[in-house]
């Protein structure tokens, strides 16, 4: 079985996106400090963490909203870009216009999209790139992994990328720690739910 | 003047405590490690007791809430790190067993505490403990440091480290990092406007 990897940016507040999303703002307002590690900011460290991402995964998760607020800048190769990494997304619907010859598959719950991106995956990773989706597939015991980029910056507001867990204590450890210019980069292995 | 530094050990979600004021696990490298820490009854991994040494050496004062005062009760009248600790509270306690102790309840507000603790530290910084004292110290941008101790575990809920700081984006410098036994110490600087 492929590991799934819930691989986010975060805020060191805790924030997936800051506070304002809108299409025309899809990170909501500032929150693109949340993407300048992985957008050449000339650091090898970080860029090295990219290109082992692109390496190792066979097939992406995402939700329907980040979906909607992605598809201009993804176009029809989804979040792996060249690599036309097959892409599912959790939705109720298939949208009514999407890009021809794309890399989507909408699939009505997150199991369902564990299910198909794990066969996707072949030997390679399953990535969970959404807030929602990950803390469903989270509380549901299916991840195996946490990568956190975490950013340098404070949004005091957004869309948390840890909530809704019921209380629950999830004990992690720690794979790696990479030090890298806009971001540090933290991996972590899913222990077990504490109670 | 010294600088006013946050201070505490975080989850990875941003908790310092769970519903119950209880810090479990978050203070499992406290006492992981065979490195004795001065002053102190933590034993932790070398490189966190290295860490600590140089973090708290530069303290003068504390400023801390009073839920964390009631928690500790008031660490029995002295402090961990600096000289003096300056309790921000509404109303003072009627029955502090400890009135020698180097402890100032302040209820005249955080900005008042913070500017008794940097007359007390001199050229030494000022500590100040999270939840939601530091939120206020955020917003109000009275803070010039981040530490945050990094613990594996994700708590789901329970008391912020950065309080109900709901100001704009703050953004800050990459950290000087430490890697200790089951922790990651993050070391930041706030980037200040203009």
């Amino acid at each position: 079985m492929p590991k799934v990897i819930f691989d986010m940016s975060m805020s060191l507040d805790g924030f997936a996106t800051a506070a304002g999303v809108r299409p025309e703002e899809p990170m909501g307002d500032g929150g693109q400090q949340l993407h300048q590690w992985a957008l050449g900011t000339g650091d090898p460290r970080s860029a090295a963490v990219l290109a082992e991402s692109l390496r190792r995964v066979g097939a992406t998760i995402a939700g329907r909203r980040t979906y909607d607020l992605s598809v201009p800048w993804w176009g029809p190769d989804g979040p792996g870009g060249e690599a036309r990494t097959p892409t599912f997304i959790v939705s109720h619907g298939t949208p009514g216009h999407v890009p021809e010859a794309n890399v989507y598959t909408f699939v009505n719950s997150p199991i369902q999209a564990l299910e198909l991106a794990a066969a996707a995956a072949g030997d390679k990773d399953v990535d969970v790139f959404s807030a929602s989706i990950g803390q469903q597939l989270l509380r549901a015991g299916r991840i195996d992994e946490i990568q956190v980029h975490l950013v340098p910056v404070l949004f005091g507001a957004g869309t948390r990328l840890l909530e809704d867990l019921g209380g629950t204590h999830v004990q992690l450890e720690i794979i790696g720690v990479v030090e890298g210019s806009k971001a540090t980069h933290l991996r972590y292995a899913v222990v077990a739910a504490l109670r | 003047m010294g600088k006013v530094i946050a201070q505490a050990s975080m989850s990875l979600d941003g908790f310092i405590a769970d519903t119950n004021d209880q810090a479990g696990p978050l203070f499992d490298w406290y006492y992981n490690g065979d490195v004795e820490v001065t002053g102190t009854d933590f034993h932790t991994s070398p490189a966190s007791a290295a860490y600590l040494r140089a973090a708290w050496s530069a303290i003068g004062a504390d400023v801390i809430g009073r839920r964390l005062f009631d928690l500790t009760n008031g660490w029995n009248g002295r402090p961990v790190v600096g000289d003096a600790v300056f309790v921000v509270t509404h109303q003072p306690p009627a029955d502090w067993p400890y009135p020698d102790a180097p402890f100032t309840f302040v209820s005249d507000g955080l900005h008042s505490a913070i500017a008794q603790a940097q007359a007390v530290a001199g050229d030494r910084d000022v500590s100040i403990t999270p939840g939601n004292i530091a939120g206020q110290a955020f917003q109000a941008g009275l803070i010039d440091e981040i530490r945050v101790d990094l613990v594996p575990v994700v708590f789901g809920a329970g008391v912020r480290y950065f309080g109900d700081y709901a100001g704009s984006p703050l953004l800050l410098d990459d950290p000087q990092i430490v890697q200790g036994d089951r922790v990651t110490h993050l070391h930041y600087r706030l980037r200040k406007p203009g």
